[in-house]
């Protein structure tokens, strides 16, 4: 029986989603198309009266930006906003920054579709040679982790991010939803993935067919134990909801026609 | 020798501010320009803040994100409090300054407390407000006067916010003119005559040197392009002037 609600979302579109590129680490901003995503989730959110306590959001802007642009639509920017290198994105390791369309046509769709829709296979860890390895270890967010600069991931499976992110719901997150919050976490795709995985029981086999589309609120009801009562529901227009998973499924894709 | 740095922003513009209505506790939208002088507030040059000072008011919240965006630095910690608030003004909430003085005097629109009519349309918007839902009634001002407002601002940046200054930390408050006349007011030991006389700017990064004691080794200083400091300090020297 229903006893907490929990909303979480995927950010809205930034630049290299667009590209097709994975963004994972790298401090994307929300292009303009995210940002009406955002205001448009804001909106649905506050038509269905949602009151938020307190919001959840990694340190990447674009999740950040995401709930601040959706407080701004509710009229509840004074709700405490707290964020966690745990709730990061996955870290695609010497992936991040490539084409997935180039790497379909490298390594073919279903090796792509593996690391990206996998659940323990990590792709291989990003160098200091990578054109954006200093860019995201010199940032002085990650200096002020919980853990140290050389213990944060250089490559991560879906597993791990679950292994990264746990402790942070054990600790900071279900605590507040045991006492009653009305909670939003602002994340990424995989993060959420990894969340939902936990808290709806999804096996490491399913857990490949699950895409979230972005910019969409998703509604997990969870009993007292905070154990999902019911599969994930995506709140809005469930046409138009359909429509963007398939987008984000596509992106894995070789496409068959050039312009 | 600046042994610590303390960033104060009073929020910009806002469309209750062009209408010269008196501020209060419910959210006003900031105007246009608000937006604009948010943007260009900080300057790129090391600022490198720890943990960040707000009210519950929008306005505050916005110039603050404002800020914390053109910085990268939105990861930040952010802590909200009702105690950096505008002054309450109870009864006047929503009158012009013009319809204030006509119906209880000029000198009246300076310094006013009056308690909240519980009648008054806007008593049941601010009391209910969900933002407010952890505080109690006892603590719950209905109004206050500047005094209050000073003293509870203050109370904040005693407890809250200078153990966090001793430990080295970068701190930028955004907060109101009112709430931010508190910490001024302690800071520059100003008396009360003369800080309801300042009109600290909007919109522009007020910074403070100070020494390890917690005094400013020097006056405020303004952040900001050449044009925009200088017609800032222009402005409150003029202030200063008008008293002589």
């Amino acid at each position: 029986m229903s006893k907490y609600k929990l909303i979480m979302l995927r950010h809205g579109e930034g630049a290299w989603n667009k590209e097709n590129r994975f963004c994972s680490w790298v401090d994307q901003k929300l292009n303009s198309e995210g940002m009406e995503e955002a205001r448009n989730c804001g909106k649905q959110l506050k038509a269905l009266n949602f009151e938020f306590d307190l919001v959840f959001t990694s340190v990447l802007n674009r999740s950040i930006h995401t709930a601040w642009l959706i407080l701004e639509e509710l009229g509840q920017e004074w709700v405490p906003v707290e964020s966690s290198w745990r709730l990061n994105e996955r870290h695609y390791g010497a992936l991040i920054g490539l084409n997935r369309e180039q790497m379909a046509l490298n390594h073919g769709e279903e090796q792509v579709r593996l690391w990206r829709r996998s659940y323990n296979i990590t792709p291989p860890p990003i160098e200091e040679s990578h054109p954006y390895y200093h860019e995201i270890y010199n940032d002085r967010r990650y200096k002020v982790c919980d853990v140290p600069l050389d213990q944060l991931p250089r490559s991560e499976s879906l597993k791990d991010v679950l292994e990264r992110l746990l402790p942070y719901w054990n600790e900071r997150i279900a605590p507040e939803v045991l006492r009653g919050k009305t909670i939003l976490i602002s994340a990424h795709g995989n993060s959420s993935r990894a969340l939902l995985k936990h808290l709806e029981g999804i096996s490491d086999e399913d857990i490949i067919n699950i895409t979230l589309p972005t910019g969409v609120p998703i509604l997990l009801e969870l009993d007292e134990n905070l154990r999902a009562v019911g599969p994930h529901q995506f709140l809005g227009d469930q046409e138009a909801i359909q429509a963007a998973i398939k987008k984000v499924e596509d992106q894995g894709k070789v496409k068959q026609a050039k312009k | 020798m600046a042994t610590y740095k303390l960033v104060q922003i009073r929020h910009s513009e806002c469309a209750w501010n062009l209408k010269n209505h008196f501020s209060d506790r419910r959210d006003a939208n900031l105007s246009p320009t608000g937006h604009e002088e948010a943007k260009q507030a900080l300057p790129d040059d090391g600022y490198e803040f720890d943990i960040c000072f707000t009210s519950v008011q929008k306005s505050a919240i916005r110039i603050l994100w404002a800020v914390l965006d053109a910085m990268d630095q939105m990861w930040l910690p952010v802590v909200r409090t009702w105690r950096l608030n505008e002054w309450h003004y109870g009864a006047l909430t929503s009158l012009t300054k013009a319809e204030t003085a006509a119906k209880h005097g000029e000198a009246q629109v300076k310094i006013c407390s009056r308690s909240y009519d519980p009648y008054h349309p806007f008593y049941s918007n601010i009391s209910k407000d969900h933002g407010y839902v952890d505080l109690t009634e006892n603590h719950l001002p209905s109004y206050e006067s500047l005094k209050d407002t000073i003293a509870r601002a203050l109370l904040f940046y005693n407890e809250e916010i200078v153990p966090q200054i001793k430990e080295g930390k970068w701190v930028p408050i955004a907060a109101h003119g009112n709430s931010l006349w508190g910490i001024v007011k302690h800071l520059e030991g100003l008396s009360e005559e003369i800080i309801m006389e300042l009109n600290l700017p909007t919109g522009i990064p007020i910074v403070y040197e100070l020494d390890k004691n917690l005094k400013p080794i020097k006056p405020m200083q303004f952040l900001g392009d050449e044009e925009a400091m200088h017609k800032a300090m222009e402005a409150v020297a003029a202030q200063g002037k008008a008293k002589k």
